[in-house]
């Protein structure tokens, strides 16, 4: 059968997947790693490019309690009483843990490596200086977390106009003055280069300043499928040797 | 503080009797609880009234406003946009009521004409066809935001003195002679005290509780009127329903929005009102009879004002039939309180005349001869303003610098005119930015830039140290009191969206 040629509106697929988001993609790819041959259908890009890259257990439990769980795993059998209906109460603590498995499986195979797991809760900072409960982080990101403590630097760019070092540090350290996180923060905004004539975001700042021949950006120029994000946070090239060595140059 | 008289109210009727005090070069502190143009005067449709919406009920209404709708169009051009405004009766409307709208018009001067329909949808071509009658008159839009500024920043430059954030707690007499005031400044709690001769309580909606400090009664009607602003221009005039005046039958353009309203409820929450979602379902099947798309269009927000009403109650719910006219009244007449003055009612077009008949009272109780000149003298206003006007905006903004500059795409406001406006006060508010700049006024209503802003007015010292995420959260709060009545279609994915960004990544819910 030549059925499958451009342009052609009859095409044969074992399994087809409705939507590109998380969920989406996970379950082509499931499929796909038992051999069947699978068709993505989506309406545009999804919001996933917005998203803040972490995965997220399970942030507060209660919903309105103000401290973050300290173990999704922990908390989950008391999460069901509570919300039987919850897709995490109907695919059981095994799915979970083996699904988040894989989902380290394949972004290791796809050189962005993510650390942490589903028995522990990072904090990380956000754009605007407040923390964010999360389970797995990329592993550059591993050691920005607020559970370490120490004297950090934020670098900011001038033009930037999504991240304000300045802002970030100030609520940064009002959220360490309440013993909320451990490190203490301070600021610097770097004058504008000029980026070569490009808008200021943070996917044009990756690719401006990451190391030479990273797998990392090149897969993504290959793939053709990275965007920038509308969505502030954090860049995560900056981890804490980089943070060191920004201090000991400023 | 001593002074010869205070003025209590940032609203329109303050802010004009403030710069008709120093005008006339008498000593004058204007007090205001929260910031100005927060009450009323900035909760309104912005709408520069041809007086035809009163002609037929209430005559002395429209003669004041043509009469200073001509007047601030020589001395408030640049905040005033000449749109015109259409009369339109639709075959829902009473069929004689434009017949007698003519007859009143030309009664009390209002220039009033009749136009072949077919000329209305020529140039209004989002009208609805069924449109029976269509009546002209010399309707606009006014910007209350910058009018009020520009009364208060004149009577600053003339030596008065202005304060925001100083809320009136008591009012001291003598033997039934006003002496002074205490005051409180809402942000630091700090308590102050100013002696003066005369008050001017034009404290809009507050007005009853101020005079009750002085031992006074003041009986105010409370009447709620909620707005919806529509993300597009549909029309380019003014649109008002030629009916007796009901629920959504005004449409008035504005910069790149159109603003639909209103509503008419009686109401006692004074200090937060808001829009309901019952309200904004009937100002769109009303506002739907005279532009068929506006209940399709985007609705961005939906806002609420109280009108603060002088009279009868006539009525127990609908407060419209009650005068839009205003009252001036002289305590030490009324019940022996020497020296206050109340100042209320009245429209935002009327506010002028509402502040001369003010201080030509205060002058006659003082004997001082000096006549007022606010009809003629213009308003100050800052050399290269002009309406928000989009493309001109683009055509400006496009190459000149990078996109980096631009913090709020949907009203296309740069970093530098955000400077330009607030770099030479002393401190800021996001709201001021808003107002000053339309910042935030677009599509996402300030979702996105917002903490640009609080991070830009925190880097430039404009707010106290180590308050930017309170200024923020705060910001948000009155965002979502505005944007919850019409979430459906494209602004529900957005408020997903902004939700998204606060509520989970930012976590702001827990900190």
């Amino acid at each position: 059968m030549k059925l499958e040629t451009r342009n052609f509106y009859c095409m044969f697929y074992d399994v087809i997947v409705i939507g590109a988001g998380l969920a989406g993609l996970m379950a082509a790819e499931a499929a796909r790693g038992k051999g069947a041959r699978v068709l993505i259908l989506a309406r545009g890009m999804g919001s996933l490019p917005l998203t803040s890259g972490c995965i997220d257990g399970l942030g507060y439990f209660p919903s309105s309690s103000p401290a973050p769980v300290p173990s999704p795993l922990t908390t989950l059998g008391q999460f069901g009483d509570f919300q039987p209906r919850h897709p995490y109460s109907k695919v059981g603590k095994e799915r979970i843990l083996s699904a988040l498995d894989r989902f380290r499986d394949l972004t290791r195979s796809g050189a962005v490596p993510y650390a942490g797991r589903f028995d522990s809760n990072f904090l990380i900072p956000t754009a605007l200086g407040t923390y964010h409960p999360t389970c797995l982080v990329p592993e550059t990101m591993k050691n920005g977390v607020l559970s370490l403590p120490g004297r950090v630097l934020l670098l900011g760019f001038e033009g930037l106009k999504d991240f304000s070092a300045f802002l970030a540090a100030e609520n940064l350290n009002l959220l360490q003055a309440r013993g909320q996180i451990a490190p203490s923060f301070r600021a610097k905004t770097l004058a504008n280069p000029g980026w070569g004539g490009k808008a200021l975001n943070s996917l044009n700042l990756a690719e401006a300043i990451r190391p030479a021949g990273s797998a990392f950006t090149e897969r993504r120029r290959e793939t053709g499928t990275a965007r920038g994000s509308r969505i502030p946070f954090l860049s995560p090239g900056l981890d804490r040797s980089a943070r060191e060595a920004g201090d000991r140059n400023l | 503080m001593k002074t010869e008289v205070v003025v209590i109210g940032g609203g329109a009727t303050g802010a004009g009797v403030f710069r008709d005090l120093a005008l006339r070069g008498i000593d004058t502190i204007l007090l205001e609880k929260k910031e100005f143009t927060s009450g009323t005067s900035g909760r309104n449709h912005g709408l520069l009234h041809s007086g035809g919406r009163y002609a037929v009920k209430d005559p002395d209404s429209g003669r004041e406003c043509i009469r200073e709708n001509l007047i601030l169009r020589k001395i408030a051009a640049p905040c005033i946009e000449d749109t015109g405004g259409f009369f339109l009766s639709t075959p829902q409307d009473p069929p004689d009521y434009p017949d007698s709208f003519l007859k009143a018009c030309e009664k009390i001067g209002i220039p009033a004409e009749e136009v072949p329909v077919a000329d209305v949808l020529q140039k209004e071509p989002a009208l609805s066809t069924q449109i029976m009658r269509a009546i002209q008159v010399p309707d606009g839009a006014i910007d209350p935001f910058r009018l009020i500024r520009a009364n208060v920043e004149e009577g600053l430059q003339l030596g008065a003195k202005a304060f925001p954030h100083r809320e009136v707690v008591s009012i001291q007499t003598e033997g039934g002679i006003i002496r002074g005031l205490r005051a409180k400044d809402s942000r630091t709690g700090e308590e102050f005290q100013v002696q003066c001769r005369f008050i001017v309580n034009a404290a809009g909606v507050w007005a009853g509780k101020i005079a009750r400090m002085a031992g006074a009664r003041l009986e105010v009607v409370f009447s709620k009127g909620s707005l919806i602003v529509l993300n597009q221009r549909l029309v380019n005039t003014v649109i008002n329903r030629c009916r007796p005046p009901s629920n959504g039958d005004i449409f008035v353009p504005h910069g790149p929005a159109l603003i639909l309203g209103t509503t008419s409820l009686k109401t006692e929450e004074i200090e937060d009102p808001s829009a309901s979602e019952e309200e904004v379902d009937l100002l769109l099947s009303e506002g739907e009879m005279l532009i068929p798309s506006a209940g399709v269009t985007r609705a961005i927000r939906a806002y609420a004002g109280v009108r603060p009403l002088i009279g009868a109650r006539e009525t127990e719910g609908d407060t419209r039939t009650i005068s839009r006219d205003f009252l001036l009244l002289d305590h030490g007449a009324a019940v022996g309180v020497k020296g206050l003055f109340s100042i209320v009612g009245g429209k935002l077009t009327t506010y002028r005349l509402m502040a001369e008949r003010t201080v030509d009272t205060i002058c006659q109780e003082m004997g001082k001869h000096a006549s007022c000149t606010t009809s003629e003298k213009p308003l100050p206003f800052p050399r290269e303003y002009a309406f928000h006007d989009l493309v001109s905006r683009l055509n400006r903004i496009s190459g000149s610098g990078s996109s980096s500059d631009i913090l709020c795409e949907c009203e296309l406001v740069t970093r530098k005119e955000i400077l330009d406006q607030v770099g030479k006060l002393s401190f800021s508010t996001l709201k001021e930015v808003q107002e000053r700049t339309r910042a935030g006024m677009g599509p996402c209503q300030g979702g996105f830039c917002s903490p640009r802003l609080a991070a830009l007015l925190a880097e430039t010292g404009k707010i106290p140290p180590a308050t930017s995420l309170a200024v923020l959260k705060k910001f948000l709060e009155e965002r979502w009191k505005g944007t919850r009545p019409v979430l459906w279609g494209p602004q529900l994915k957005e408020e997903q969206l902004i939700q998204a960004l606060y509520a989970e990544l930012f976590n702001l819910d827990h900190l």
